[in-house]
């Protein structure tokens, strides 16, 4: 371990000693936390032992038995410290990213927060996931299990509608975050993306149980989407990165593309990402998907900013 | 020349020694009975010497968070030595104030951040986890999945799990050079396989798509780029301090599809629905550009872009949440051919 290493798990462990009961912690567990091994966990602790200060005759005693560490006596205690300089652009970061309460922001930095920390910290530590705004709200909810009114716009949607959920979990992937919710209405599990909610508040209702699936987004699709066989350029087919994807063969009628299956339950979707190809991608079935996709193009281009909201189904 | 175990453990040894004798003194202690202590680690006979050697070791201490300040009661003659004591107020934790509630909600955001793919907070985060649990006295409360120690998040495969620890490594790496404000030589391999080596000075970090990237001023082209972390073979010890620009913004770097050409970039404009929740037309577009409400009722977002075709692309991908191409004429043309030829090679099969 270099130096700064060094002293950062000898300082998270003697203040890790001074929090706990008894001053007492598992070796194991300590050894975990701070990430480094047994040796080096020794290591920690013979650096502490050896804190002594002869004009006051202090010293710190640090002893381990078996998987215990004991801190004995008062004088090697040590208060809990304010973040580090690394670990409080962290937090500044989720603090903004998140959405959290001004006034519990404001306590947590007061409270925690070393000096220094000024400024946007996002302008040095960002990320392309958005939690919205509403996260702090739906996390209330889904721990007092509370049932809520949502604002959520659906692609394809002028604005956002209101629905009546089930709020049950979070969840994240790689671009976007979620809330996996029961939609009371229409009586389904639904996933929400958490950009995508305007407002949300809680109602009077508690949720009620419901038959939630654990599955995921790819498996989704293959029971409840609509099998459509696309035609590919081969570069882009192998780069293809959407869930439940199949590729097939060759395309014997265009040299240099393959067939893909892709199940979809959005036609508008897949509408969208044949347009975006700009000719590198094909439907081919079934057949009459193509008619619709020309009517869908022949919207868009009807009146481009005006008619989203009504376009073909 | 690396420095040996030895040394660095003598050296976290006289730190942890300075921050015991200051903690365990009645009054603050004078500059000369620091560096004369050689209890302490100093007393090497060579007062220069030891008082850069102590200079270093508060700038050190301050980066774990222990504020070692100066301390001059009112009154002091001004050619007094100075006296120095741990600053309480800086450097620890204000008790108290946090609430149980507010634990909960912040390890809760931490856990949703951490699920993020590729974000470089993991390693402080867990340290922030560690810290509030101790703040709030309270040790049943648990660190969130993904911000613990070795095991936390580490697939059981061995070889994947050997690959992650490398991948956190080269984060940490990068994340200490970023916080130095030291530049980081690495070798690197690019997409097309290459190898290269450049020292990098880092001014930001962030993630996209599941992978972590970093910014910063390269020295091979002296022009500031973008690196993905898990192309980085090794990383060398950060050496050479830098300033990163007053007006630097990672979220400006957050790439989009139409970045990826050397053509020079054009203002470009789209809009979006009225009803779009603010958030969303946020996201669509990183943060990047300038977002604003026109009188007609539809968001406008204006970004650079550098490839007009990937730009209609990306608009067209959003076709159905009501994203159009508005300016410049070429863009809104090269989306409106793009749509015709589709149509057409739908329509002639």
């Amino acid at each position: 371990m270099k130096t700064d290493e060094v002293l950062h798990a000898a300082l998270e462990l003697l203040e890790m000693l001074s929090a706990a009961p008894g001053q007492h912690i598992s070796a194991r567990h300590a050894a975990e936390e701070l990430d480094i091994d047994d040796n080096e966990l020794d290591r920690c602790c013979e650096l502490i032992s050896n804190l002594a200060d002869r004009s006051s005759g202090a010293r710190a005693i640090v002893h381990r038995v078996d998987d215990d560490i004991v801190l004995e006596g008062e004088a090697g205690r040590l208060l809990p410290l304010r973040l580090t300089l690394s670990e409080g652009i962290a937090l500044s970061c989720v603090l903004a990213d998140l959405h959290i309460e001004p006034d519990i922001a404001e306590r947590i930095s007061h409270a925690l927060l070393p000096p220094g920390i000024a400024g946007d910290q996002n302008a040095r530590v960002a990320g392309t996931v958005s939690f919205g705004s509403c996260l702090q709200t739906l996390r209330e909810a889904i721990q007092d299990g509370v049932r809520c009114s949502m604002g959520y716009r659906t692609q394809g949607e002028d604005a956002p509608r209101v629905r009546i959920v089930d709020p049950h979990a979070i969840e994240t992937s790689s671009d976007a975050a979620y809330l996996i919710a029961w939609d009371i209405h229409a009586d389904a599990q639904r996933r929400y993306r958490l950009d995508r909610i305007a407002h949300v508040a809680l109602t009077d209702d508690s949720v009620t149980p419901h038959p939630y699936r654990d599955e995921d987004v790819s498996s989704s699709l293959a029971q409840e989407g609509r099998r459509v066989v696309l035609s590919v350029e081969r570069e882009t087919a192998e780069s293809l990165d959407w869930k439940a994807v199949e590729r097939l063969d060759g395309d014997p009628e265009r040299p240099g593309h393959m067939l893909v299956a892709v199940f979809v339950t959005s036609k508008q979707w897949l509408f969208d990402q044949v347009l975006a190809q700009g000719g590198r991608m094909y439907i081919e079935e079934p057949a009459h998907m193509r008619c619709e996709l020309a009517a869908y193009a022949r919207h868009l281009l009807g009146s481009p900013a005006a008619q989203q909201g009504d376009a073909p189904a | 020349m690396p420095r040996s175990t030895t040394e660095r453990e003598d050296s976290a040894q006289r730190l942890l020694n300075l921050l015991f004798a200051l903690s365990s003194a009645c009054a603050p202690l004078s500059t000369e009975e620091i560096v004369s202590d050689s209890d302490i680690g100093y007393g090497s006979g060579h007062r220069a010497s030891d008082e850069r050697k102590f200079r270093r070791d508060r700038d050190e201490l301050a980066r774990h968070g222990v504020i070692i300040a100066e301390v001059r009661p009112e009154g002091t003659p001004e050619n007094e030595e100075a006296r120095w004591a741990i600053d309480r107020a800086r450097t620890f934790a204000a008790g108290g104030i946090i609430t149980a509630d507010d634990a909960d909600v912040l390890l809760h955001a931490i856990d949703d951040y951490l699920s993020v793919p590729g974000t470089p907070l993991r390693r402080p985060l867990a340290g922030v986890c560690r810290k509030l649990v101790r703040a709030c006295n309270d040790a049943s409360r648990a660190c969130p999945n993904g911000a613990g120690g070795a095991t936390s998040g580490h697939p059981a495969n061995e070889a994947d799990g050997k690959g992650c620890r490398e991948a956190e490594q080269m984060v940490d790496a990068v994340w200490s050079a970023l916080m130095l404000q030291h530049k980081l030589p690495i070798a690197y391999r690019d997409a097309a396989g290459g190898e290269t080596r450049r020292t990098v000075a880092v001014y930001g970090l962030f993630s996209h798509d599941g992978n972590t990237y970093f910014t910063g001023l390269d020295d091979l082209t002296g022009s500031v780029r973008t690196f993905r972390v898990d192309r980085i073979e090794r990383a060398w010890r950060p050496r050479g301090a830098y300033r990163i620009p007053e007006d630097f913004d990672v979220r400006e770097w957050l790439f989009l599809p139409f970045d990826f050409s050397d053509d020079s970039p054009i203002l470009a404009r789209f809009s979006l629905p009225d009803g779009t929740p603010r958030d969303e037309a946020i996201a669509i577009g990183h943060g990047r550009g300038t977002l604003s409400h026109d009188g007609g009722g539809r968001w406008q977002w204006q970004v650079e872009v550098r490839d007009v075709a990937a730009a209609a692309a990306f608009a067209l991908a959003r076709a159905r949440s009501g994203m159009r191409p508005e300016e410049p004429s070429e863009l809104v043309e090269t989306w409106t051919s793009m749509i015709e030829q589709v149509v057409s090679a739908h329509e002639d099969r």
